[in-house]
């Protein structure tokens, strides 16, 4: 008896499954992501935002098995044989992937979010500029540090994009005053190493009066590693993305803002926008190809009211 | 102590002179303490991966481990709220029992280690990644657990609990290894397994307690290395750890071939590993030749010590 009913739950799973992965008449369109994080839980909560504006239209969201370009290239080509008609990626790696983007948007209407590939069959990117983030973080910086100050830097990847683009958008903005950012640390996206990187920053560098967290989990290391070290408020703290430690030490004033992007926006807006371009309207694609969506600066005047909004984005009551 | 060991520490002891010339902070309790912190969090399955090396197989799985008891554990303790004392026997025992899978897999179904701990590796990332949705799994700001907090990330006069627990567990699994009927077994399963079952050993029991005290251990570890991230997306937590085990066993002189090692060694193995992380900091080195500089010292510490052992060797035989 056990095992029929079993056999038959499996049944119903698989038949619901197929179900919703292959509903005819309406057009599927896929929003691939770079890899698993809470970041994404936003964007998916966008898309999903945009699935009841478009009942037309089947909204899937994808993560892949890891952040790699090949499992993401699987994805995409598997999506296009499975007939989708238009994709949302954010590539892994936009550089090495110019050939298998331009097979994607040869054939499928291809948009770009927070990595962009310029030199691709894309149609359009929609996402933040992390120059921007970069230079508003630089901004909270000379407003916290108004004597000058010697920072930290702490990345996962140095060489990928969005922490190049964010450490040039800080450089830029902190030139000529008596801010500067003595070295960047990287830890290959291993939160061991992120926190001993703090940890033997504060041994070997004394001097250092302000550290910078450019990933998302970077700056909530900062924050515990300077607590064990009781140096909480000797250090100004600045940080990227929305890590809850991150908004809980905005809160309380021992981080001095973070700069956020919306991937909400890019999943709810680029659905949209991929619907809009599939149905013959591409007015909304500016002449640079490039729909900026800036990106927000969060202190404590704002911050209770963002962590509510995100919350509830990410389904977290 | 062995001659090897007596190699390695030597050559512990060359790099950190080194290093503490070049910037003497190497040497001042606040470093050396947060140095030991992950000695201890990255020795204690470092020895686990020992003993299944001393028995001839292999542990791949420990880095998925962590992540998945790393995650069962945060929401054990933040969602379940279940009392901290509960959530770490749980954990703990959760990885005896895939240990005991591991083991029950290899002497029963007489699969290969290496096929059984990759698959592990696979199954449980996987499960971790599942479970949290692929999200990051972590305290809420300000949330605390302070005799929890005291037990696994406080120190004592400057020496983290970590680092002691490691050095307990060193030395309870050196008397088990190396002083006990037990450990013997261990080593002559490692040597020649069938020859160790015609003399009497019950060899699966042997293979089956290794792949457990290692289970067991990398439960240990995961509920030290979460506390000491207190976040964990498990699409990365402990990637690649198992090789910091591994290695750090094979530096101490276990063979991969089985039948030798000893505890002395493994513990000498993960000192190593992480001074060489930490002056990478330390000496100001360009983090991304982090590996480089590791695999660099390794190398050229190996080398010299084969030369000077076959050196030695040229001189007892005149």
């Amino acid at each position: 008896m056990n095992k029929l009913f079993a056999t038959a739950a499996v049944t119903a799973a698989l038949v619901g499954l197929a179900s919703t992965t292959q509903s005819q008449n309406k057009k599927t369109l896929a929003f691939v992501v770079n890899g698993a994080s809470d970041f994404w839980k936003a964007a998916e909560a966008g898309v999903k935002k945009a699935q009841t504006e478009l009942p037309n239209y089947t909204l899937v969201f994808k993560y892949p098995e890891q952040s790699s370009a090949a499992i993401q290239t699987r994805i995409m080509d598997d999506l296009v044989a499975a007939g989708v008609a238009g994709i949302m990626v954010s590539a892994v790696d936009p550089k090495t992937m110019g050939d298998a983007l331009n097979r994607v948007g040869g054939q499928v209407a291809l948009f770009t979010t927070d990595s962009d590939a310029p030199n691709s069959k894309r149609v359009v990117y929609i996402g933040s500029s992390n120059v921007d983030a970069g230079k508003q973080a630089g901004q909270l910086m000379l407003k916290a540090m108004p004597n000058g100050g010697k920072c930290m830097g702490f990345v996962g990847l140095p060489g990928a994009d969005n922490a190049r683009e964010r450490i040039e958008g800080v450089k830029e903005t902190i030139k000529g005053s008596k801010i500067e950012l003595v070295d960047v640390r990287a830890d290959d996206i291993d939160q061991t190493r992120a926190k001993r990187n703090v940890e033997d920053t504060i041994t070997a560098r004394p001097e250092i009066n302000c550290m910078v967290g450019f990933y998302s989990y970077n700056t909530p290391r900062i924050y515990e590693a300077l607590k064990d070290a009781g140096k909480i408020g000797k250090v100004t703290i600045i940080g990227f993305d929305e890590d809850p430690i991150t908004l809980g030490g905005v809160k309380d004033g021992t981080i001095v803002g973070t700069v956020v992007q919306q991937p909400y926006e890019w999943g709810y807006q680029g659905m949209k926008d991929l619907a809009k371009y599939l149905e013959g309207d591409k007015s909304f694609i500016p002449a640079n190809k490039l729909i900026i969506v800036p990106t927000k600066i969060i202190d404590k005047s704002n911050v209770d009211a963002f962590w509510t909004e995100l919350k509830d984005r990410q389904g977290k009551k | 102590m062995l001659k090897k060991d007596l190699g390695l520490l030597v050559l512990i002891l060359v790099v950190g002179l080194v290093v503490s010339i070049l910037n003497p902070r190497f040497l001042s309790p606040i470093n050396l303490g947060n140095t030991a912190n992950l000695i201890g969090l990255f020795g204690l399955f470092s020895i686990g991966a020992g003993i299944v090396i001393i028995t001839g197989g292999i542990d791949l799985s420990v880095g998925s481990v962590f992540a998945l008891l790393g995650v069962v554990y945060i929401d054990l303790l933040v969602g379940w709220q279940v009392s901290w004392w509960l959530a770490t026997i749980v954990v703990v025992l959760g990885g005896v029992v895939l240990g005991a899978i591991h083991g029950f897999l290899i002497t029963r179904l007489h699969l290969q280690p290496f096929i059984v701990t990759l698959c592990g590796l696979l199954i449980y990332r996987g499960i971790a990644r599942y479970y949290t949705n692929d999200g990051t799994a972590g305290f809420e700001y300000g949330q605390s657990f302070p005799m929890l907090e005291w037990l696994t990330a406080g120190r004592t006069l400057g020496v983290p609990h970590s680092f002691i627990m490691f050095l307990v567990v060193a030395a309870v699994m050196g008397l088990v290894l190396h002083r006990s009927v037990f450990g013997r077994y261990l080593f002559a399963v490692g040597k020649n397994e069938e020859a160790a079952r015609y003399s009497g050993i019950r060899t699966e029991r042997v293979v089956a307690a290794a792949y457990i005290i290692s289970g067991g251990l990398a439960g240990l570890s995961a509920i030290y290395l979460a506390m000491y991230t207190r976040s964990i997306s498990p699409a990365s937590h402990g990637n690649f750890y198992e090789l910091y085990g591994i290695a750090a066993a094979v530096l101490g002189g276990c063979s991969l071939r089985g039948g030798e090692g000893s505890i002395l060694g493994i513990v000498l193995g993960a000192i190593l590993l992480q001074i060489l992380q930490n002056l990478v900091n330390l000496l100001g080195i360009p983090s991304s030749l982090n590996f480089a500089v590791m695999g660099g010292v390794i190398l050229i510490g190996v080398v010299a010590d084969q030369q000077l052992t076959r050196l030695r060797e040229r001189r007892s035989r005149r």
